[in-house]
């Protein structure tokens, strides 16, 4: 048993990605550091937290990644356009009442809420949350769902 | 909003963060806010308002 897993957290695995996506517990402040300013973003009961893996990777460290945001809720630090760091990191976090899926995006270079950086093969899904657990809508048929 | 990392790294180009000013009512923190519910980074209140 994974020591972060609690058992309301949707994996959506493909072939060759994966996400998670769970839902916030508690309202609370998400600070977002950039490199000039802070930018603050209230989250609330009831949104959903989606660490996007789009090149796969270990489950781990998207489990440690989303319980930062969604249980301690650390601030999000921004590394400015063409840091050298940016291709080390390899996984995505939103947090928004539903967030879509998307390739066609540039990875980092959108601030919208309510899209998150994916695979092509999770693209278009859109996650919200439903009663008390996270679900995905359309269900694709090459990808499995499992709880952690 | 999209981040990458751990905590994180994501390319925001400034002008595309739409951030508006806010005061906090009650304890009187001065913040920029995104997102249409806007709460205080200090004291968590959502009594604020913009200026």
């Amino acid at each position: 048993m994974n020591e972060y897993a609690r058992g309301d957290i949707l994996l959506v695995k493909g072939a060759h990605s994966f996400l998670l996506a769970a839902p916030v517990r508690e309202d609370f402040a998400l600070c977002i550091e950039t490199a000039g300013e802070e930018c603050v973003q209230g989250v609330h009961t009831g949104d959903v937290v989606v660490v996007s893996a789009p090149e796969a990777g270990p489950v781990q460290p998207a489990l440690m990644l989303l319980e930062l945001v969604r249980t301690y809720h650390l601030p999000l630090v921004v590394l400015p356009k063409n840091h050298p760091g940016s291709k080390r990191i390899p996984y995505v976090v939103s947090v928004a009442p539903e967030i879509l899926t998307s390739c066609a995006i540039v990875r980092g270079t959108h601030p919208e809420q309510h899209l998150v950086c994916s695979s092509d093969e999770l693209a278009g899904l859109v996650i919200r949350i439903t009663g008390d657990k996270a679900g995905i809508s359309p269900v694709p048929a090459a990808v499995t769902l499992g709880w952690l | 909003m999209c981040t990458v990392g751990g905590p994180t790294d994501i390319e925001i180009p400034p002008d595309r963060v739409k951030g508006k000013d806010y005061k906090c009512r009650e304890c009187g923190e001065r913040f920029k806010g995104i997102g249409k519910r806007p709460m205080c980074p200090s004291c968590q209140s959502e009594d604020v308002a913009e200026i």
